[in-house]
C-alpha cells in the first residue's frame, strides 16, 4: 500500500494540473473567438457577417489553439533533441496565453486601418502590419516583426530557460532561430502561393 | 541547455526528435529550392492578346483599355470581387472596360453573373496561360491592360480600384 501512495499522489497532481490547464486554455480561445467575431462583424476582414462569419471566428480561435500546441511541440521537440524534457502542457498554456496579445491588439484597434496611415510608434510596436498595407510573400511573413514580437520572444526565452534550467542566452538563440526559420518557411509558402500576381 | 537530463532509455526519443528536426529542416530546404526555382524561372511577359483566349462574350469595343479580372467559377471570393467591381463607378478604373478571364476551368464555363455588363468581354483561358505562362496565381486580381495590350498594373483581390499601383510583372 505504501508503494501506491506516490502513484496516487502523482495521479491527483496530474488531474489537478489538467483541471487548471483547461480554463487556462479555454479562456484564450474564447478571447480569440470574441475578437475575431468582432472584427468579422465590422467587415474589416472582408467576410460578411452571419453564420459563416461566426464559423470563421471559431475556426480562427481553434487555429490559434492548434498554433499554440504546435509552438509548444516544436520547443519540446527541440529541447528533447538535446536530451532535455520540457513540460508540454505548461508550454502550450504559456504559448496560448502569450498569443492573447494579438486579439488584444486587434481589440485596441492597433492593427489594420488605412494603408500608410499608422504612426511610427505603432509600426515600431506591432511591425508593418499596423499600417494595414497589403503586402505579399516575405514582406507579409515578416510584417509582425516589432517590439511586441521581440518582447514575446524574450519572454519565451525566459520561460524555456526557467523550465529547462538552460541559460537565457541559449534559450533566446533557440527562440530566435525557430522564429526566423518558421517565418522564412511562411515567406516561401506565401511567395509560392502568390507567384507573379504581385511582384 | 542544461536542464534535467533524460535517462539513457530515452536516448531513442532523443534520436527520434533529432530526426524530426532534420526532416523539418530538409522540408524547409525543399520549399526554399522550390521557391528559388519558381523565382528564377523565366516567365512570359504579361500581354493581352485576345486571340489566345476563347471568347465567351465579345467586348463592346475591342480597342479599349481593359481591366481583366482573373475569375474562377468555383471561387466565392471571385464572385464577390466581380460584383464589387461591377458596383463601383467606372471612373475608379479610369474608364477602362471591365472584363473577365475565366481561369483554371477545365471545361467550357458558364458566363458569370452580370456578364451583360462586362464591356471588356468574357474570356476563357483554356490553355492555362494565366497560371503556366504568366505565373499568376491569385484569383480575383485585376490586370489593367492598355489599348495596345501592355500590362499597366495589377490590382490585388482585396485592393480597391483606386489603390496605388502594384508594379506590373515584366
Amino acid at each position: 500500500m505504501a508503494r501506491n501512495r506516490p502513484d496516487e499522489s502523482e495521479r491527483w497532481t496530474g488531474r489537478a494540473r489538467a483541471a487548471l490547464a483547461a480554463p487556462a486554455l479555454l479562456l484564450p480561445v474564447l478571447v480569440w473567438h470574441a475578437s475575431l467575431a468582432r472584427e468579422l462583424a465590422s467587415g474589416s476582414l472582408g467576410v460578411r457577417a452571419g453564420a459563416a462569419a461566426d464559423g470563421a471566428a471559431w475556426a480562427g480561435a481553434i487555429a490559434a489553439l492548434l498554433s499554440a500546441l504546435a509552438e509548444a511541440a516544436v520547443y519540446g521537440m527541440l529541447w528533447a533533441a538535446f536530451g532535455r524534457r520540457l513540460p508540454f502542457l505548461a508550454l502550450a498554456v504559456t504559448a496560448l496565453q502569450l498569443s492573447m496579445l494579438e486579439p488584444a491588439a486587434l481589440w485596441a484597434g492597433a492593427l489594420g486601418g488605412d494603408p500608410g496611415d499608422a504612426p511610427l510608434w505603432k509600426v515600431m510596436l506591432f511591425g508593418t502590419r499596423a499600417s494595414g498595407a497589403a503586402v505579399t510573400g516575405f514582406a507579409a511573413a515578416f510584417r509582425s516583426l516589432g517590439a511586441l514580437a521581440l518582447a514575446r520572444m524574450a519572454f519565451w526565452a525566459w520561460v524555456l530557460a526557467a523550465a529547462s534550467g538552460a541559460r537565457w542566452r541559449s534559450s533566446a538563440t533557440a527562440v530566435a532561430v525557430v522564429w526566423l526559420v518558421s517565418h522564412l518557411a511562411l515567406g516561401f509558402v506565401l511567395a509560392l502561393m502568390w507567384g507573379r500576381s504581385t511582384t | 541547455m542544461n536542464g534535467s537530463r533524460t535517462p539513457p532509455r530515452a536516448s531513442l526519443a532523443t534520436a527520434i526528435n533529432r530526426v524530426a528536426i532534420a526532416l523539418a529542416l530538409l522540408a524547409l530546404a525543399g520549399i526554399g529550392a522550390w521557391w528559388w526555382h519558381d523565382r528564377t524561372r523565366v516567365w512570359e511577359p504579361v500581354r493581352w492578346d485576345a486571340r489566345r483566349f476563347v471568347c465567351l462574350r465579345a467586348p463592346d469595343s475591342a480597342a479599349a483599355a481593359a481591366w481583366i479580372v482573373a475569375y474562377q467559377p468555383d471561387c466565392p471570393h471571385c464572385r464577390a470581387r466581380l460584383a464589387d467591381l461591377l458596383r463601383r463607378d467606372p471612373s475608379a478604373r479610369a474608364g477602362a472596360a471591365l472584363g473577365v478571364l475565366v481561369v483554371d476551368a477545365g471545361v467550357r464555363p458558364e458566363l458569370p453573373s452580370g456578364a451583360e455588363r462586362l464591356t471588356g468581354g468574357v474570356w476563357w483561358d483554356s490553355l492555362g496561360i494565366w497560371r503556366a505562362r504568366w505565373g499568376h496565381r491569385v484569383y480575383g486580381e485585376a490586370l489593367s491592360f492598355a489599348r495596345d495590350g501592355r500590362l499597366q498594373r495589377t490590382i490585388g483581390p482585396a485592393d480597391p480600384p483606386g489603390a496605388p499601383a502594384t508594379a506590373a510583372s515584366p
